[in-house]
């Protein structure tokens, strides 16, 4: 797949898997290949520019916890980041089903 | 799997990658770069696991390099966490530097812009406070000058004044023996009583008051007041000149001078008691020519001298010795003594004055004073007569007489010019009243009798010339020509322009009514 499809909706990814309940970075990436069916295999590492920028808008927060002797960052989603969600599900949802209806594809517009 | 599990955190321990972070910065928060390693360690620590378990080369190498396939570089991104982290803290930093550099230079234009600004106000001053030198030498000199003109004032006023007082002590020295003299004076008077009768000298030179005494000088001392019964006293100079009256009484006298060469002169003398006289005359030497003439005017031809004639004092004419007025008779005879009388019903009271007049014929006009009828007795021109003496008949409280040159020279002598340097006293210019004003009544005294307004101009001695025509042929008689200067033809240029002009303005008469019974 080409990952010029992704260009915007990275974040929005990112903030779905968090939703679901606090993670930490390569469970995320984890949960995004797995809820992908393999499609999005991300470079890893890129995940963390995204994670950060979200927490310094306010719409994720951190916390660190002790984990086999080493320190881990968990994220989760913060009130203002699920409005945010909502809004951005509501909004792909629409341009996913544009998309769809142009392309003839099922689940498209009636 | 705890060895390789030590070599990777030997790997993460000593984050190799992480030394490519750059140096810590002084506003970077103390947990930051930490909190970075320690975030991706976990991940690559939980990646290396999944790989170790995958089931593929378990070497160290293969399982690492395995991960950073999947994870990227991991010092790339754990500086792009650190610039994002930073970012704005840096973009801050760089526009505070900008901003300090701008303002750094900022003062330094400033500060250079104020540099020039004071170096030119320095040469300013400096040129300035050279004008104020030189305005202060400037005014210093002009000081000293005014000093030294002080000074020199002063010394000035002290000759003036030392001078004052020398003045001052001549005129009190005069004054004393002005005082003295009068003392002398006056006791003299007591000694000597003043005297009605006091000597009278005269003494007469030649041509100059520094001229040789002068012989054969005829003197006539006639007291003006009537009877007095002081009788004219007579003299003539001798050798020393001098004709001397020992005792003459105080009052006023005619003197009555007669050169040797018969110029005369008439002055008069005011004697006051008590003082006697002493008086220098100077007398004309130059023998009289006496030439027989008769009188013509050089009219300019431009003027009209048929209506033009000059009245001239024949009785004498005066000669200027050494700013003296001397006469001499211009005709043999004394005319008015012989003159007086004749055929005229008028006769003359005083001496004739000769008109010359301007026509061909050359006859000249004599005015005589009193009344008298004119008829019939005056002309041998009757057209001219008729015309010239009906123009001046209310021009002059005298009476006109026409005759002839030779007339005249029978009735009083012919007419003698004296010599070189002689002149009349005045010639008075006649032009007859224009017909058409001496016919308008506002001109006339009297209704039908014009009062006619015929002199015109009157020339001085230095506004003519006087030539002397030879005789010709047989007749013995030369001419005088009076030559009029340009001054004296503007004169009665002007004169006849105004009568024009007059008669130019004249408005019609008006209409005498006829008287209605």
């Amino acid at each position: 797949m080409q990952s010029s499809f992704l260009n915007g909706t990275v974040e929005l990814l990112l903030m779905a898997v968090i939703a679901d309940g606090p993670n930490y970075g390569y469970e995320i990436t984890q949960a995004v290949l797995a809820r992908s069916g393999g499609r999005f295999d991300l470079k890893e590492g890129s995940l963390y520019p995204a994670l950060h920028r979200l927490e310094r808008e306010k719409l994720l927060e951190s916390y660190w916890t002790e984990h086999d002797g080493r320190r881990r960052k968990y994220y989760k989603v913060t009130a203002v980041g699920r409005k945010t969600l909502a809004a951005r599900r509501s909004e792909w949802q629409t341009f996913a089903d544009g998309v769809k209806g142009v392309l003839g594809l099922e689940g498209g517009p009636a | 799997m705890t060895g390789e599990h030590e070599t990777v955190e030997h790997e993460m321990g000593d984050h190799e990658w992480a030394a490519r972070l750059p140096a810590p910065r002084g506003d970077e928060p103390a947990s930051l770069r930490e909190d970075i390693l320690d975030e991706l360690a976990d991940h690559l620590e939980c990646a290396q696991r999944r790989e170790r378990l995958s089931g593929g080369d378990c070497s160290e190498s293969a399982v690492w390099n395995r991960v950073r396939e999947r994870f990227g570089d991991p010092a790339a991104v754990a500086l792009t966490l650190w610039r994002d982290a930073l970012w704005r803290r840096i973009m801050m930093q760089r526009f505070l530097i900008g901003m300090c550099l701008f303002l750094a230079l900022a003062c330094v234009g400033a500060m250079t812009l104020s540099w020039i600004m004071m170096s030119r106000q320095h040469l300013l001053m400096l040129d300035l406070q050279g004008k104020n030198q030189r305005d202060i030498e400037t005014q210093r000199r002009m000081i000293a000058l005014l000093e030294s003109r002080g000074q020199l004032r002063e010394q000035v006023w002290k000759e003036e004044l030392a001078e004052s007082r020398r003045i001052e002590a001549d005129a009190r020295a005069q004054a004393e023996r002005a005082r003295d003299a009068e003392q002398r004076a006056r006791q003299q008077a007591e000694q000597q009583p003043v005297s009605d009768w006091n000597p009278v000298e005269f003494l007469f030179v030649a041509d100059t008051k520094e001229g040789p005494p002068l012989a054969g000088v005829k003197v006539r001392f006639t007291i003006k007041a009537q009877e007095t019964g002081i009788p004219t006293l007579r003299g003539e100079s001798g050798a020393d000149g001098i004709v001397r009256f020992p005792r003459v009484r105080y009052g006023i006298y005619t003197l009555t001078v007669t050169a040797p060469s018969q110029e005369t002169r008439v002055d008069s003398i005011s004697l006051q008691p008590g003082e006697g006289l002493k008086q220098t005359v100077v007398c004309p030497t130059v023998p009289l020519e006496n030439t027989a003439v008769k009188i013509r005017v050089a009219w300019p031809e431009e003027l009209p001298v048929n209506r033009l004639a000059c009245l001239i004092d024949a009785s004498e004419c005066r000669h200027i010795v050494d700013t003296q007025i001397w006469s001499a008779r211009s005709n043999g005879r004394d005319p008015g003594r012989d003159a007086r009388g004749g055929n005229f019903s008028g006769g003359f009271g005083a001496a004739p004055e000769l008109l010359v007049s301007s026509d061909e014929s050359e006859n000249v006009w004599m005015r005589a004073t009193g009344a008298g009828s004119m008829t019939g007795n005056s002309s041998r021109n009757p057209q001219a007569d008729a015309t010239v003496r009906a123009n001046f008949h209310r021009t002059f409280p005298t009476r006109l007489m026409m005759h002839t040159q030779q007339e005249v020279q029978e009735r009083l002598g012919t007419f003698v010019w004296p010599g070189t340097g002689f002149e009349f006293a005045s010639i008075v210019v006649i032009a007859p009243f224009p017909e058409e004003l001496a016919a308008d009544p506002r001109y006339q005294t009297r209704p039908g009798q014009p009062e006619l307004r015929s002199e015109i101009a009157r020339w001085n001695p230095d506004q003519v010339r006087y030539r002397l025509q030879p005789a010709e042929g047989d007749t013995k008689t030369a001419t005088l020509w009076i030559e009029p200067q340009p001054e004296a033809i503007e004169a009665v240029r002007t004169a006849l322009a105004k009568y024009d002009e007059m008669a130019a303005e004249l408005a019609p008469a008006p209409a005498v009514q006829p008287e209605q019974n």
